[in-house]
């Protein structure tokens, strides 16, 4: 039975782009086509708008928030080919703008926690950049993946670090290769892994007929799997698993009625949240014989249901 | 795995997208007309909101709203909070049980902690039952009464369960046990036979329950009370109640420690039977239908069950009677056909207890697990009755030939201690449950641990204490590395270095140091020395020594250590200022502290550092220097110690 807590009334003038809750879940940013990226406290289920932060001009595409041992941070990218890094510090004030790239940038990422404080950024230029925090100089240092997908990429998403190499042992994997997933409009998916200064293409995952909309790096469990979750226009949803980082089986899960916006775990992997062009929000799960099973819809409704599935024997 | 706590769980089903098992679940608004989108918090909860990656400004806006959306945890209901915490108790007990018993048998053990878990449930129910009677809220009560159904069912299972593949029963004979069953969980008639007995009348069958009572008793295998009953008719003294009585009392009973085998046994109940069967073949009770029908039952006749039926909720309370009647040496594996009998007594659709105990019966111990996961308990049940039962080696599931017993005993697990994480005093619990679990419990118990909400130091402190007692590293240094983070920002430089050094991190010590050694720059005190162990710290570290020595008027050994520090050149830009100033009234010292040799030392760093100290300052210490060289040239100063 899912019932709704709360009810957060975002006062955004326009459509919403990307809603998320920080580290805590105690924190949310969202942003929108009105150019604003605003922030709500929602302790103890009551939302305060804590920050309205005006600084891109053009629809922002997406929010992420960095790990909270960096401080509050909040990474912003926008259709005005702006990455905006916020801070914090009693008031929330712009921290790094970044502007190389040349056109509308769609997603950020912040690699996990362990690497230091770096976030990827993807674009409509068809470019990616990583930008790396400098502890000793105080800089944004960044490298720029140029060409990664023909016409653009739209989504990004780190390889948690505990799994960067699978062959390792999860506590000493310090050094273990950093890797990113993208999906662009050439319908590829792409792995990218760090070697030396550079950031070379490992893999392009070829399945999806149309442009891929997201991407999604399952949280590891420790387990001796990795898996990837992508969705594309095409309506499909494929999960990628992999056991070396290197080779990737595709799996189905879905063919939906319309195209398929993004995908996104739980916390712990367990659960792929789906949702897209038919209004509703899917939860799905692997069963332990690795069949994909939808557990729930979330859809539109007119009221509040009568139905109470409580069962009581 | 399937376990799901968000609809169905579907243990057996392969089909990909079951259309029927799929719980739908409408939003309570008329928003998100176009397209929708999700945002994962911690748990089992989520945001969804009208997200769209693209602008489309033709489409007039929906109101722009994002709605919290959880699954709804009954067992965060505080009066289920003793149940939660006392079944932690007896999980933690049943792991160290089976730890302790890998080469024996420990069956004695697994029944203790099995009626333990019983107990939990009775306590629970007692409570349940306790706050329905003083509420006065209708909905609250509804409430209640729906966890009371829900626990009596969950009590009922459970020791049926017990009795079928927990308990050590001799001979495997399960008759006394189901009798015991039947009688505790449908006291059916009892009041109005002990009412009757107590009252004890001749023509006792004025009452309109009376043949009721009788029946209920015969039923139940108590075919004393029974007797005692019929005794009270008026008519008792007739030659048809004494055929019946003779039956009764002559009916053999079978008792393990009786002295006669289970053969012996067999054939003087065959003996009895036939001569019931004769009894009413004759038709030598066709003038007493209520007798007669006695007489059927007791002759396993499936119509006078049938007649009785209706009598009954459920056909559980005839279970013991037709075991009874039709297979009293049935051993506990021989359940099945009586279940199909007594089941196919209720016709129409069955309810998740019937199929449960159904399956019970037959050994189905798949679907009863599976079943019991529909059981809005939040997996309280299926997750300790299956632990129970796989600890007791009673578990055996597969799935194509693949044994996943232990992959369902795991994910059920899992699920119900990341459930108990969520909750804002039970998380502790919850970690105990992933724990049992590993390899995939520590590494949820990790994910899930970091992202506890800390809202004070004494949190942070317990969730430390936990990582470390299930030695979780990466928690350790993430809590510690946000709480310093944390402190570092209210500008509290002491206490960020001391979680700093918690998890001996070089580099959140480093930058704690340097915030303290910058805010004493700007007038703040120094923070306490004691804090101050690790290697990156030195140099505020010997500043704090320095000041201590100052302060004990022990200048000589001030001023050495002062030296070194300048000389050593550990110190940042900002900090030069700072250390020469701290030279002067060293320099100043009615007997010189410094020597000729350290006040060159300290005038090589002032030109080399000109730039940190300039005007006056700078002059008055060159002044100072000078002088002190003055005095001190010709002299050699003792080194002390």
């Amino acid at each position: 039975m899912l019932s709704v807590l709360n009810t957060i009334d975002t006062g955004h003038e326009d459509m919403i782009h990307d809603a998320e809750l920080d580290y805590y879940g105690l924190r949310l940013a969202t942003c929108s086509s009105d150019n604003s990226v605003k922030v709500y406290d929602i302790k103890s289920g009551t939302q305060t708008l804590a920050a309205d932060l005006k600084g891109h001009f053009g629809p922002v595409w997406q929010v992420a928030w960095a790990h909270p041992k960096y401080g509050n941070l909040l990474a912003s990218c926008s259709y005005d080919r702006k990455v905006i890094i916020w801070k914090e510090a009693g008031e929330w004030a712009k921290l790094y703008e970044y502007t190389g790239h040349e056109s509308s940038v769609n997603s950020v990422a912040w690699a996990p926690a362990d690497y230091g404080l770096i976030l990827a950024c993807c674009s409509s230029d068809g470019s990616m950049s990583i930008i790396t925090y400098n502890q000793d100089t105080g800089n944004w240092d960044v490298k720029k993946i140029s060409g990664a997908h023909a016409i653009g990429v739209n989504s990004i998403s780190w390889c948690p670090a505990i799994s960067a190499d699978l062959s390792l042992d999860p506590l000493t994997n310090k050094d273990a290769p950093k890797r990113l997933v993208s999906g662009g409009c050439d319908n590829l998916i792409k792995i990218w892994r760090e070697q030396g200064d550079q950031w070379v293409e490992e893999n392009r995952l070829e399945m999806h007929m149309d442009w891929v909309r997201d991407v999604a790096w399952a949280p590891s469990l420790g387990l001796q799997k990795s898996m990837i979750a992508s969705c594309s226009q095409d309506k499909r949803v494929v999960i990628w698993t992999s056991d070396d980082n290197v080779s990737w089986t595709p799996t189905i899960l879905n063919t939906f009625d319309d195209v398929v916006w993004s995908v996104s775990w739980s916390l712990t992997g367990n659960i792929l949240a789906v949702s897209g062009g038919d209004n509703k929000v899917s939860l799905w799960r692997e069963s332990a014989d690795g069949q994909w099973q939808c557990i729930s819809e979330v859809a539109k409704g007119l009221g509040p249901t009568s139905n109470d599935e409580r069962s009581t024997l | 795995m399937n376990s799901t706590r968000f609809s169905d769980a579907n243990l057996n089903s392969h089909t990909i997208y079951n259309k029927k098992r799929v719980k739908q679940f409408n939003l309570p608004h008329k928003c998100f007309e176009r397209n929708v989108a999700c945002a994962w918090r911690r748990g089992n909860k989520f945001s969804i909101f009208p997200g769209s990656q693209t602008t489309n400004k033709t489409i007039e806006n929906s109101d722009n709203k994002i709605l919290d959306i959880r699954q709804e945890i009954s067992l965060f209901t505080p009066i289920l909070r003793k149940l939660v915490n006392e079944a932690n108790g007896a999980f933690l007990s049943l792991q160290r049980a089976s730890d302790m018993s890998k080469n024996s048998d420990n069956q004695v053990e697994y029944l203790k902690l099995s009626r333990q878990y019983r107990s939990i449930v009775r306590v629970c129910l007692e409570n349940l039952q306790e706050a329905t009677e003083k509420v006065s809220d209708g909905l609250e009560r509804n409430s209640l009464q729906s966890f009371t159904t829900i626990f009596y069912s969950i009590e009922c299972i459970w020791h049926l369960c017990e009795i079928l593949y927990i308990d050590v029963i001799p001979g495997e004979i399960v008759l006394p046990y189901i009798l015991e069953w039947v009688r505790f969980h449908f006291p059916c008639h009892e009041q109005t036979a002990a009412s009757l007995l107590e009252a004890c009348e001749k023509g006792s069958e004025d009452n309109p329950e009376y043949w009721n009572a009788v029946i209920g008793m015969v039923v139940q295998g108590r075919i004393d009370v029974a007797r005692a009953l019929l005794k009270l008719h008026s008519s008792s003294d007739s030659s048809e109640f004494k055929l019946l009585d003779n039956s009764m009392r002559a009916m053999p009973v079978y008792n393990v420690y009786g002295g006669i085998s289970s053969g012996e046994f067999t054939i003087s109940w065959k003996h009895w039977y036939a001569e019931c069967r004769s009894k009413y073949t004759s038709g030598s009770l066709a003038l007493q239908p209520q007798l007669e029908l006695i007489l059927r039952i007791m002759i396993g006749d499936y119509t006078a069950f049938e007649t009785i039926r209706i009598k009954y909720t459920s056909w559980f309370d005839m279970l013991g009677g037709w075991i009874l009647f039709t297979m009293p040496w049935a051993k506990r594996r021989e359940m099945a056909s009586a279940a199909a009998a007594c089941a196919g007594l209720t016709p129409g659709e069955k309810t998740h207890l019937d199929i449960i105990i159904q399956a019970l019966l037959e050994g189905d111990l798949h679907q009863v697990i599976h079943e019991m996961q529909q059981v809005s308990d939040n997996g309280w049940s299926a997750t300790h009755l299956t632990d129970m039962l796989y600890h007791c080696g009673k578990l055996q599931i597969l799935d194509k030939q693949i044994d996943v017993t232990a992959q369902i005993r795991d994910s059920l697990i899992l699920e119900y201690g990341s459930l108990l994480m969520e909750h804002k005093s039970l998380w502790s619990a919850g970690l105990s449950y992933l724990a049992a679990t590993p390899p995939e419990g520590l590494k949820r118990a990790e994910l899930l641990l970091e992202r506890i909400p800390i809202e004070s130091e004494a949190k942070a402190m317990r969730i430390l204490a936990e990582a470390n007692k299930y030695g979780l590293p990466n928690v350790v240094q993430t809590v510690c590395g946000c709480m310093s983070t944390r402190r570092l920002k209210s500008g509290n430089s002491g206490a960020a270095l001391t979680w700093g050094g918690r998890t001996r991190s070089t580099e959140l010590c480093a930058r704690a140091a340097e915030q303290a050694l910058r805010r004493y720059c700007a007038g703040a005190p120094l923070p306490h020395a004691e804090l101050l162990l690790t290697g990156s710290t030195v140099l505020l570290s010997k500043y704090c020594d320095f000041h201590n020595l100052y302060k004990n008027r022990e200048f000589r050994k001030a001023a050495k250590l002062l030296v070194s520090l300048i000389t050593s050149k550990l110190s940042p830009d900002f900090f030069w200022e700072t250390l020469l100033l701290d030279t002067l009234p060293l320099l100043e010292t009615e007997t010189p502290v410094l020597s000729a040799d350290d006040t060159y030392e300290i005038m090589l760093c002032l030109e080399l550092h000109s730039c940190a100290l300039t005007g006056k300052k700078a002059d008055m210490l060159r002044f100072a220097l000078a002088r002190n060289l003055e005095r001190t040239a010709l002299l050699n100063l003792p080194d002390e110690d």
